[in-house]
């Protein structure tokens, strides 16, 4: 332990510990900037800065770890000014315009800015100029806004290993780019959005469909279908002011049908049709010995990541569309037939806690006889903002249930939405399948947990089976050289491109470097899932009577020709840079 | 500079070079204000002329001189009245041509043009 003195507050802490962490353990806050915990710390902002007892100069908090007997004022008033002229200088090359910028309210710059009282721009001159990068169907980057903090950096070089982005040139010119500084859309980018969720301002975003999804609501003539993917319940009410994780489907749903749509569906349906397919194909491989192990692919962030980064060994992956591109094939055939509208007719709308879901909708392959099966993809974030565009006093609305025939959907498909649940969810229906019989066995907490890579050996129907569970591209990159050089012998892998899976998505609700650095926001919203798992009166997929009933009058049986036209698709090599 | 400072930019220059000088993470960021702030403490009456009576003593900045042309060394060519962008410059052929103060926005194109360098800065 190290004892020293905080604002004249005796303290002690851990050997190791930053300024920063051993303040904040003590209820003193310090402003940060660039400092983003385990991910970036760099000291390169210098707002964390604070004078300690007979040094030259100020320390920087967020990397300086303390030493005994260290002395340290964290808001002197020469602290305060130099802070103060620090931000003045950030703002004098930022476009200041919170009026249009979609971080307004939840941006790190804007909340310093207040905290600091600046009521006018101290320096003004020459402002960098940056285009906008807004080819990718996916993201948008805005450099005009960057403040060059490199959050989005760290979080793509470190956490998700693609490098993808990194600063160029020098001084003034200095500028967050890629190879060649090409768009986003045509280098090794998979669309994880994980940046997007790093940046403290409004200089990266997804590719906003909102007015687009007005359009198509205005318009009497089109029969607008709505789905919500599972992760989405869980983190939208944050938006709203609920805690982290807190399970807002009711009121979401009843936003939603405010909102005009015609039909509210819940992903987690197509969650329970991906399960049925996939558990087939699964055990259709084992059986025929195809080729194993097999790899979930309901995350497109991940597929874009294959393609680019492993085009040999796409037969690895399932042919599985993902839930909620099945769900909009189901939806513009099975439902169109039923309730008699013609498919061009129908617009789907998939609610998603992903940005690359976006990208994946724009496919050339997911479409079945000319029509889409989703037709725009919006994200948790832009359906908050649809929210408050309609006037809607979310916290106030009473709850209701997603619209039939295809509203219920079971625990499997819920916990589609966090690391771990797609192999469970999957194992729960290929076990029964395999056995023959309806199994007591429903929790595989093996391949629960926060880790990024879970093992486990389990036995399925006799047969013994070694599963595992990666989330996050780095995690994913280790599985995918294992199966390159054959070291690996499992038969079902899971992976998931974001770092605890889609809870933490690159369209969730962004949290602040400082709530990330003090909560575990993963675990909330995870959580959250588990608990709606374990609330359902059903949790297999195949003992979903709406998903039984669909079968029965439409697909036939899972890996029948018909559910491959429809829920099916397949993945091609693509180039790492398109230039 | 433009000629545009008040009095109190020189604390302001003086602040900010202060702050940055104990803020900077690395020795290059620490020691880049020096020459301002050196300059601020050896030379002050020469920032004051300039924020407080508008005057440059060596010359130097464009704002706070006049461009005039040296009847001595000037042929009357024409060369700056044609280049000049704002018409600022009168004179008849082979003789010592004029700029217009009240015109002229000091580019400093004419300067740049005069084949016999007669064009100099001027003091106000
Ligand atoms: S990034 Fe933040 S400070 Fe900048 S315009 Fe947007 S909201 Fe305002
Ligand atoms: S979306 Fe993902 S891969 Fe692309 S730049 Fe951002 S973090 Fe990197
Ligand atoms: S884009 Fe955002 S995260 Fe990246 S350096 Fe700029 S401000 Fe920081
Ligand atoms: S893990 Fe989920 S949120 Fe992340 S890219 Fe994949 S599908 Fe999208
Ligand atoms: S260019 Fe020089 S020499 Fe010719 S007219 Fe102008 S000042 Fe005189
Ligand atoms: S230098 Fe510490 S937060 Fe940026």
């Amino acid at each position: 332990m190290v004892k020293l003195v905080i604002d004249n507050k005796p303290v002690e802490v851990e050997e190791g510990t930053t300024i920063l962490e051993a303040a904040r353990q003590n209820g003193i806050d310090i402003p940060t900037l660039c400092f983003l915990k385990d991910i970036n710390e760099v000291g390169d902002c210098r707002m964390c800065i604070v004078e300690v007892e007979g040094r030259k100069g100020f320390a920087t908090s967020c990397i300086q770890t303390v030493e005994e007997g260290m002395v340290v004022k964290t808001h002197s008033p020469e602290i305060l000014e130099a802070r103060k002229t620090i931000l003045d200088l950030i703002l004098s090359n930022h476009h200041k315009d919170c009026l249009t910028c979609s971080r307004s309210g939840n941006c790190e710059l804007q909340a310093l800015s207040i905290k600091f009282n600046v009521q006018k721009v101290e320096y003004e001159g020459e402002m960098s100029k940056h285009k906008i990068d807004d080819k990718s169907p996916a993201i948008v980057r805005d450099f005009n806004k960057c403040i060059l903090c490199r959050r989005c950096v760290a979080t793509c070089k470190n956490v998700q290993e693609i490098g993808a982005i990194d600063c160029i040139e020098r001084g003034f010119s200095s500028c967050i780019s890629t190879t060649y500084d090409h768009s986003l859309n045509d280098v090794d980018c998979t669309f994880c959005g994980q940046c997007i969720e790093s940046c403290p301002t409004g200089a990266l975003r997804e590719k906003e469909y909102i007015d687009e999804v007005w359009e198509k609501l205005k318009d009497e003539s089109t029969y607008v279908v709505v789905q919500t993917a599972p992760a989405v319940r869980v983190a939208l009410g944050e938006e709203f002011g609920y805690p982290i994780g807190t399970n807002v489907k009711g009121k979401m749903v009843t936003a939603l049908k405010n909102m005009g749509f015609d039909k509210v569906f819940d992903t987690n349906t197509g969650a329970d049709f991906t399960i049925m397919e996939e558990a087939n194909e699964f055990i259709e491989r084992v059986k025929n010995k195809g080729t194993l192990p097999m790899i979930t692919s309901c995350s497109p962030g991940w597929v874009r990541f294959a393609e680019k980064n492993y085009p040999d060994l796409l037969d690895h992956l399932s042919t599985c569309k993902s839930p909620h591109q099945m769900f909009g094939a189901i939806i513009k055939s099975y439902l169109a037939q039923k309730e008699g509208i013609a498919p061009h007719k129908i617009c789907t709308v998939s609610v998603m806690p992903c940005i690359a879901k976006k990208y994946e909708a724009s496919r050339e392959e997911m479409e079945v006889d000319g029509n889409r099966d989703v037709d725009y993809v919006i994200t948790t974030r832009e359906l908050s903002r649809m929210i408050r565009q309609a006037n809607i006093s979310f916290r106030e609305l009473e709850d209701s249930d997603f619209d039939d025939p295809m509203g219920e959907a079971t625990g499997a498909g819920a916990i589609f939405g966090t690391t771990g649940g797609v192999m469970e969810a999957a194992l729960r229906t290929a076990a029964d399948t395999l056995e023959g019989k309806n199994l007591e066995k429903l929790e595989y907490t093996q391949v629960r947990g926060e880790k990024g890579i879970k093992r486990a050996e389990l036995s399925l129907g006799g047969m013994p089976i070694k599963v595992v569970v990666a989330s996050g591209l780095s995690n994913a990159r280790k599985i995918m050289e294992e199966i390159k050089n054959g070291t690996a012998d499992y038969q079902f892998v899971e992976i998931m491109a974001c770092p605890g899976g889609c809870v933490m998505g690159g369209g969730q609700p962004i949290k602040s470097s400082k709530i990330r650095s003090a909560v575990d926001v993963r675990k909330l919203r995870a959580d959250s899932l588990y608990s709606i798992d374990e609330a359902s009166t059903i949790r297999k997929s195949h003992e979903n009577p709406a998903i039984q009933k669909i079968y029965q009058e439409f697909l036939e049986k899972p890996g029948s020709h018909k559910a491959h036209k429809y829920l099916h698709t397949h993945y091609t090599a693509k180039e790492k840079y398109e230039i | 500079m433009n000629g545009k400072a008040e009095p109190d930019d020189l604390n302001k220059l003086e602040r900010l070079a202060n702050n940055i000088k104990k803020s900077a993470i690395c020795g290059l960021g620490q020691t880049a204000p020096n020459p301002v702030l050196s300059t601020l403490k050896y030379f002050r009456e020469e920032y004051v002329e300039h924020v407080s009576y508008n005057k440059c003593r060596a010359g130097y900045c464009r704002a706070l001189c006049n461009l005039v042309i040296n009847p001595e060394k000037c042929r009357g060519c024409g060369i700056c009245k044609r280049n000049c962008p704002v018409g600022a410059i009168s004179g008849e052929v082979k003789m010592p041509h004029e700029i217009n103060q009240k015109i002229c926005i000091k580019c400093g194109t004419c300067a740049d043009k005069c084949p016999f360098h007669a064009i100099e800065k001027q003091t106000i």
